[in-house]
């Protein structure tokens, strides 16, 4: 029988930047295996080692040692083109700065993943923003929304194209706690309906409660809490 | 690709119009000075072809005499040995227009012969009969341009005057200008050859034979037969040959025009350079969140380049058409330049070359990538996790950027070296001034760095912390200050350079000016340029100036074409007494030994340029076509002289009488009694000048004057391309450090916040400005007189012959830098009352 594989495998990853003696070292030896459709936060303070995980997992860094895999492809070893074409496919990205293209529409911004797989069809991207409760809103500037309106557009983008794996970066850091509520709902709602796994990186303790399980960094090293 | 990509570059561009603006202005500018001199260029052979179509049809060769004339009886045998050759005869002089005070081309042809000429299928240019001219005598045509300028029409009449007589020719018919079918080309009348004849009295003689010749073997049969029978006296010239020497003559002229163009395109690439690096430093946001997407790096690539070609293909066009306008404005200046010093020819209309306009298009693209791609290939190496990590781009480090712009230092300047020591063109001294700019260029982040470190010791460390913070941050931000400071610096030290040359050349030209008139007054046709003969003093009239009271003495000149070595070149036969032989100055050769063999022997002395030109120094032999047949001549001497570039040969009269038998004189040189004044020698020669004559007296003092106006007006052009590349680059530099301070504004919310007052902030601001422009200065000083050094001494030698001394001018030097300075100043005072007026708390939040 076919075993399928994890959705996201890490084996021993270590991440350390800087030279010989001024080398800090921020992940040391971490081994992590999550199952596909799993919802997992991410706890610890700023400067922890958060974000170095979702760029490793991200496949926009690459590990001092160890090896990252994602639904079984080895992105550790990848080089940069086959990495950007990884990022292309099978990951959607939030950010806490929501990171929109400024010159872009709302319609644009989110058709722009599938445009990049090579699909020019609007309607999964009016679709979304429609599910989103956007749709009236889909020839505005991006920059012209509101802080919370601003990271609908960025969840609609990072799922339009149905990645397996999408990564939030503290996606309600900039916004107040009803909207950061209403957001968390809106991105679980979505990930758990498509089956998506969701990896998300968050200081808010309110998060914990979507969460299938949640991981801490504590001496360089991922802990279940 | 996804178009989403280009969109999302696109519209960035869109947002920040004046930013694009800018662009497009450096390389339209660059492109527009391009088209303006090639087109001009273009314009000006295109007249001069329409000119040699009117005058000279379907003809392949003509043939000349000894005197510029032919005996009629000589056209007569050969019309009578070569029945197959179809030949003409023509008489080609200029007149004078008395009652318009100028003077005038009149074509005199045969209209049967002529037809012959140009029988093969191609129609004869004239679109009337020409017949008609025979018909009544004392007819003449010209084209509407200039009966317009004459204000005379069809049916009146117009008097022309040649050796003192004048005569009043009929306008039969006017016909359309030279680039019309049919028409002909400004300033000139055309008559049949009887009427020619009369008017200039010379009736046994015609003016030269135009022959056409399809087959090669006949050019060479009548070339034996001219050998044969005529001992050499007259010559057969190959037109499609000449024509091409004289346009060939243009070609150093034309090459420092096209260099000047180059500057302007190179200041527009700087322009681009600069532009590019600050489009991609503002959208590394942009960049990093298409990357984080899956946007692969070489799709950054191609956008970038897209991008920049289709900035550079809008800026082109524009450029095209400002180049047209441009090359209408230039038209008359190139015009007087080439007939001041060229070619007699009537440039009214500017020809539009597609090729022309072509190349520059691809020229103008080809630019703006050359100098996007730095920037463009810095654009892919954005990180998608710079994004996340809210870094920015971090720029190289200090200690990197000094180490690459040493390096590039070194191996520009000596490759500079290299090219113009090894190689003799004038272009490998262009190629040499360009390494040695690029060179200094690339040394501006590094002078930015100790400059900014030694101003900071200079003051001190407590009292002009503003300053300090100034001159702490432009240091550090060095790879996105060192362009634009490297522009300015080059747009100075051209401004400086080429000054320093003009300076010099006309330094040197009035020095040699001074030199060589040594005489009081000068009588001399006033129909004689520098490319026509007119009609000879009589030795006669020389005795009479010789035996007036007033006159200590006299030196006479006589002027003609000469063949040497199977081209034409001035010889110039003097009688010199003792104050005009120290007008010449020489450059090789020892005037004591000179002028003792100057009158009895078969020598001569060349001028600077032409012993350059020919490879010709003293002892060596030229081959001089006599009216005896080619003889020998021994060169004695190179002397200093500016009146040409082409150069010309100088023999004494007495040897010039053994070889020729020409009578009279083109100039008399009049030197006073001591005991009279200038005034009265002047009345006195007056006097004895006939009212009807074309003899114009000239003293010294207005001689130097036209002349210096003739250099004037051929420096002119420099000076307008130079001003133009100058201010624009002015003005693209000013909008970028503009742009660099405006990128600022976070960081000076900052200051603010933390306690900067508005004062302190405006210091800081024109502190960093203001070293952006004594860095520039202080380059392009050293710079700027390198240019001026390989100007004169490689280039100018290389492309005329002409060497001059340097002089360097504070003034000029003071001047350009202050410019530079207050150019950064300017570019300072907008960004540092923004800094001043920015609100700490918006400056905040928006961080």
């Amino acid at each position: 029988m076919h075993r399928v594989p994890p959705a996201v495998s890490l084996l021993r990853v270590s991440k350390s930047y800087g030279r010989a003696s001024t080398e800090q070292h921020v992940l040391v030896n971490v081994d992590l295996t999550i199952k596909r459709g799993e919802f997992i936060v991410v706890l610890g303070r700023s400067g922890s080692g958060k974000s170095t995980l979702l760029n490793l997992l991200g496949a926009m860094d690459r590990p001092t040692s160890g090896h990252i895999q994602i639904d079984g492809t080895d992105i550790s070893g990848l080089e940069e083109g086959k990495r950007t074409k990884f990022r292309r496919t099978a990951l959607g990205f939030i950010f806490q700065a929501y990171n929109l293209i400024p010159t872009l529409s709302v319609l644009e911004n989110v058709q722009l993943p599938l445009a990049l797989n090579g699909i020019f069809d609007d309607a999964p991207a009016l679709q979304l923003l429609e599910d989103l409760a956007l749709a009236h809103k889909a020839n505005a500037w991006a920059e012209d929304l509101s802080g919370g309106e601003q990271q609908r557009v960025a969840i609609a983008r990072a799922l339009v194209h149905s990645p397996s794996l999408i990564l939030a970066d503290e996606p309600t850091g900039n916004l107040d706690i009803e909207t950061g509520r209403e957001i968390i709902h809106l991105i679980d709602d979505l990930a758990r309906r498509s089956g998506q796994t969701l990896i998300m990186a968050t200081h808010s303790q309110e998060v914990i409660g979507y969460a299938d399980r949640v991981l801490t960094i504590r001496d360089r090293k991922l802990v279940e809490v | 690709m996804a178009p989403l990509v280009y969109v999302a570059f696109s519209r960035h561009l869109t947002k920040h119009p004046w930013q694009l603006g800018l662009a497009l202005l450096g390389i339209a500018v660059g492109v527009a000075v391009i088209v303006a001199i090639r087109l001009t260029q273009h314009s000006a052979f295109e007249a001069f072809d329409a000119a040699t179509r009117t005058t000279v049809g379907q003809a392949s060769h003509r043939l000349v005499g000894p005197n510029g004339q032919v005996n009629n009886e000589i056209y007569q045998r050969f019309a009578l040995a070569f029945p197959a050759i179809p030949m003409t005869p023509v008489i080609n002089r200029r007149v004078t227009l008395p009652n318009h005070a100028r003077t005038i081309e009149l074509l005199g042809i045969d209209p049967i012969s002529r037809t012959e000429i140009g029988s093969d299928g191609r129609t004869e240019r004239m679109s009337f009969d020409p017949g008609e001219l025979i018909a009544e005598p004392y007819t003449a045509v010209v084209n509407q341009t200039t009966a317009a300028e004459l204000g005379v029409q069809e049916g009146s009449s117009i008097t022309v005057r040649s050796g003192g007589t004048a005569t009043s020719l009929k306008i039969i018919a006017l016909l359309p200008q030279a680039h019309s079918p049919g028409g002909i080309v400004n300033g000139l009348i055309v008559v049949d050859i009887a009427t020619a004849q009369e008017v200039l009295q010379i009736y046994q003689d015609i003016g030269h034979i135009d022959f056409r010749i399809d087959d090669p073997k006949m050019a060479n049969q009548l070339g034996q037969a001219l050998t044969t029978d005529y001992a050499s006296t007259l010559q057969l010239i190959d037109l499609a040959a000449q024509s091409l020497n004289i346009k060939r003559m243009t070609a150093a002229f034309y090459s420092n025009l096209n260099a000047l163009s180059l500057m302007a395109l190179l200041v527009g690439m700087f322009l681009i350079y600069n532009t590019e690096t600050f489009l991609v430093l503002q959208r590394r946001d942009i960049l990093g969140r298409l990357r984080a997407l899956g946007v692969s790096r070489r799709q950054i690539l191609i956008s970038i380049l897209l991008e920049s070609s289709c900035i550079g293909a809008i800026g082109s066009l524009g450029g095209i058409i400002f180049g047209i306008f441009l090359a209408n404005g230039l038209l008359g200046i190139v015009s007087t330049t080439i007939n001041d010093l060229y070619f007699k020819t009537s440039i009214d209309t500017l020809s539009i070359a597609p090729v022309t306009l072509l190349v520059s298009f691809v020229a103008g693209i080809g630019a703006t990538l050359f100098a996007a791609l730095v920037p463009a290939v810095h654009a892919t190496r954005i990180e998608p996790t710079l994004v996340l990590n809210r870094n920015g781009l971090r720029p190289l480090s200090i200690r990197r950027v000094c180490l690459i712009t040493g390096i590039l230092f070194i191996l520009c300047n000596l490759l500079a070296w290299l090219v113009l020591e090894y190689s003799q063109t004038p272009n490998a001294g262009f190629a040499g001034i360009s390494l040695v700019v690029f060179g200094f260029a690339a040394i501006c982040p590094l002078a930015i760095v100790a400059l900014s470190a030694a101003a900071r010791w200079l003051l001190g460390s407590r009292r002009f912390l503003p300053e300090r913070h100034g001159l702490r941050t432009v240091s550090v931000a060095v790879n996105r200050t060192g362009t634009a400071t490297a522009a300015l610096m080059i747009a100075t030290a051209a401004s400086i350079g080429i000054g320093i040359m003009v300076t010099s050349f006309r330094a040197s030209v009035t020095d040699w000016l001074d030199s060589a008139l040594r005489a009081d007054l000068y009588i001399a046709d006033a129909q004689f340029d520098n490319q026509s003969e007119g009609s000879k003093i009589a030795p006669e009239f020389v005795e009479h100036i010789e035996s007036l009271a007033a006159v200590n003495a006299t030196s006479t000149v006589l002027r003609r074409q000469v063949t040497t070595a199977g081209s034409t070149v001035r010889l110039s036969a003097y009688r010199l007494n003792d104050v005009a032989r120290k007008g010449f100055s020489f450059k090789v050769g020892d005037a004591d030994s000179i002028w003792p063999q100057w009158q009895d022997h078969d020598v001569v002395i060349v001028t600077e340029p032409y012993a350059y030109h020919q490879g010709l120094t003293v002892n060596d032999d030229i081959r001089i076509q006599t009216e005896a047949g080619e003889r020998s001549f021994r060169i004695i001497g190179v002397y200093l002289d500016y009146a040409s570039e082409r150069g010309s040969i100088s023999i004494s009269r007495s040897t010039y009488d053994r070889h020729w038998q020409t009578v009279g004189y083109d100039g008399i040189g009049v030197y006073a009694d001591p005991a009279v004044a200038l005034g009265d020698l002047m009345q006195a020669v007056a006097a004895t000048i006939d009212e009807d004559s074309n003899l114009a007296i000239n003293t010294a003092t207005e001689l130097k004057r036209t002349s210096l106006e003739v250099f004037d007006r051929t420096f002119l052009i420099t000076e307008l391309l130079r001003a133009i590349a100058v201010t624009v680059s002015f003005i693209g530099i000013l909008g970028a450090l503009l742009a660099q301070q405006l990128e600022r504004t976070q960081e000076y919310g900052i200051l603010r916040a933390i306690g900067f007052t508005n004062p302190e902030m405006r210091r800081t601001v024109l502190t960093q400005t203001s070293l952006l422009g004594i860095t520039a200065a202080v380059i392009a000083i050293p710079v700027g007189i390198l240019m001026a050094v390989i100007l004169i001494d490689v280039i100018n030698p290389r492309s005329f012959g002409w060497t001059m001394l340097m002089e360097i001018s504070p003034a000029l030097i003071t001047k350009s830098c202050a410019i530079a300075l207050l150019a950064a100043l300017c570019a300072g005072f907008y960004p540092s009352y923004r800094a001043a007026r920015i609100e700490p708390a918006d400056a905040m939040r928006y961080e």
